[in-house]
């Protein structure tokens, strides 16, 4: 039987309402704009941007990839322009388009991501905050917050007082136990967590026996990643109450639904932008397709449904 | 699929493989059909690649776009020169007549041309593989009434790249090996440097593209004549869009210190002064 009406695919994150629960990934799709000579970014569900910062910052010497397999990994070093030049220059040509953008934020020290908020607070057409407390690539900052329970916590509270938007919080798999940093980030006031971020790893060409990268380590994400990825969305939503945003490796409708199943409430693409540059829109239409299909009214349903017994 | 932003036409389009002809051990050409592509595209762009559904290799691969292929004066299609180097580029060579492959193009800044003037000699230098985007811009320099000078540059006479698709449009490039199997003996910017002397005052500019080493050596030669040097660089590169950022090389700022810039976006091709080596 099919349903007589389209199934809904809106979700609603703890105060961030999405049209749909595709969302792309911080880094892979820079300010959005790059992407939008493909489609319509108004029919995805959300654009994280690149990691900003309250300086525009260099990032780190080339190069900066290196394919691995059914992965790659990347030091990029959170290469960005800055919040007053992407309020100035992006934001504007942005709100055009209705979908929810989503700013990360990183910083060095507490105060740097506490000005961020603060500022984005003050634009308009900024639906929610990602903090960042997980990028590999720069040594202070980034995941030395993400690492230790109690440090996320004090930040993420910080945060938290001085904006009024929905935060999400995106968690580093590199870690002993995620469930800690998630209750944390949770406790201290996050609407959503966004994970997982990319794994540390590195790559060396044996034919010069130098590293593959200039940083020598990176954050190795693509398919490779998905089931580790799965896992930790698995295990924290059993112990979180607040929704979780899925990401690591997802590539296909049969990935959305997987990460849907194992209890998150939306995904986010990263990697597969890069070598499916189309992936976002086509998964919106797919996903409905298979709610069709499958004759379920609302994705919802899907959230937390993998069969156990 | 494609939208029209800030008069950029990409095209990201499944394409079926209309020919593929070894051309020399290790190097092919590929043809793909697409007026959307062919139309839309300048010399010195580029395209990306997914040579295979699977994961591995994961990322699509950047080749510029080496021909345009013309039926009845309407651009048709274009060919992709390329050399076998790896897993991806060995599986491209494996795509026959009717296989398909995602496509994602035009990308990135070609070659400026629109300030070059009558009276101006285009100089063309290619090296390797380095070659294969040079053609291109041969055609459309005689399309607009140019006629530059090329010189070609290969490890031996079985490498040199595109010789008779030169020739076939008129041109006599300056051939160099460096084992001296065909023309002279030596590097190609040895060529170029004793072309330069000989044609001391000459209002020229250069546009090159071929290994790091030899690009280094023409923007240097270029600056000594007080000429302009226009440099396609290579770089690994994942989106192709300017949004991942992996693909920077470094370049001098206007005032003082360096920037990253992107060589899908900014580039491929750089000015020759503003590249730090």
């Amino acid at each position: 039987m099919v349903a007589s009406s389209s199934p809904s695919l809106s979700v609603e994150l703890n105060g961030l309402k999405l049209k749909n629960p595709i969302i792309a990934a911080s880094g892979t799709f820079g300010y959005g704009l790059e992407y939008a000579p493909l489609g319509d970014l108004g029919k995805l569900g959300g654009i994280v941007t690149k990691g900003l910062s309250m300086w525009e910052e260099k990032g780190n010497p080339p190069p900066r990839i290196c394919e691995t397999p059914a992965g790659m990994l990347n030091s990029i070093g959170l290469d960005n322009i800055g919040i007053e030049n992407f309020i100035t220059e992006k934001l504007p040509q942005l709100i055009r388009y209705d979908t929810a953008f989503i700013v990360n934020i990183w910083g060095r020290e507490t105060d740097d991501y506490i000005k961020a908020a603060e500022r984005l607070d003050e634009a308009k057409g900024i639906a929610a905050l990602e903090v960042n407390i997980s990028c590999p690539n720069i040594k202070k900052g980034g995941i030395t917050f993400g690492t230790d329970p109690s440090v996320t916590f004090k930040l993420v509270q910080a945060v938290r007082k001085r904006t009024a938007l929905p935060l999400l919080v995106k968690l580093t798999p590199n870690v002993t136990d995620i469930i800690l940093i998630a209750r944390s980030a949770e406790d201290a006031g996050a609407n959503a967590l966004s994970l997982i971020n990319t794994l540390l790893g590195m790559e060396i060409d044996v034919s010069t026996r130098r590293p593959s990268l200039a940083n020598i380590t990176g954050g190795l994400s693509g398919p490779a990643i998905r089931p580790v990825a799965l896992q930790m969305v698995y295990q924290t939503a059993k112990k979180v109450n607040i929704p979780l945003v899925g990401v690591g490796g997802i590539s296909s409708v049969a990935d959305v639904i997987k990460f849907m199943l194992a209890g998150a409430s939306a995904v986010q693409i990263g990697t597969a932008n890069f070598f499916d540059p189309t992936i976002c829109w086509r998964l919106v239409d797919e996903l409905e397709e298979y709610l069709r299909n499958d004759n379920i009214s609302d994705v919802n349903q899907l959230v937390g449904a993998m069969r156990e017994e | 699929m494609g939208f029209q932003l800030l008069e950029k036409k990409i095209y990201h389009l499944s394409l079926s493989v209309q020919k593929q002809k070894s051309v020399a051990p290790g190097y092919w050409v590929l043809s793909l059909q697409s007026p959307q592509i062919s139309s839309a595209a300048a010399p010195g762009q580029f395209v990306l690649l997914k040579i295979d559904k699977n994961f591995d290799p994961l990322l699509p691969r950047a080749m510029s776009i080496h021909s345009i292929i013309r039926a009845d004066n309407y651009r048709i299609g274009f060919t992709i020169l390329y050399k076998v180097v790896g897993k991806g580029t060995r599986l491209l060579s494996e795509k026959r007549s009717g296989e398909s492959l995602a496509v994602l193009g035009p990308l990135g800044t070609g070659f400026k041309l629109s300030h070059i003037a009558s009276g101006y000699e285009p100089i063309i230098v290619g090296g390797g593989i380095g070659i294969a985007p040079l053609l291109f811009l041969a055609q459309e320099l005689m399309e607009r009434s140019y006629t530059p000078t090329v010189f070609l540059g290969a490890n031996s006479q079985e490498e040199l790249l595109a010789l008779d698709e030169f020739e076939s449009l008129g041109f006599t490039p300056k051939v160099s090996t460096e084992d001296g199997s065909k023309g002279v003996k030596g590097m190609v910017t040895d060529l170029l440097g004793s072309y330069l002397e000989d044609s001391k005052g000459l209002q020229a500019e250069i546009f090159a593209c071929g290994p790091a080493p030899m690009l280094e050596k023409a923007a240097s030669l270029a600056k000594s004549y007080k000429l302009n040097s226009q440099l396609s660089l290579e770089q690994r590169m994942a989106c192709g869009l300017g949004a991942c950022l992996g693909c920077v090389v470094k370049i001098k700022n206007k005032n003082s210190g360096h920037s990253y810039q992107r060589v899908c976006t900014e580039g491929p091709v750089f000015n020759g002064e503003d590249i730090i080596w």
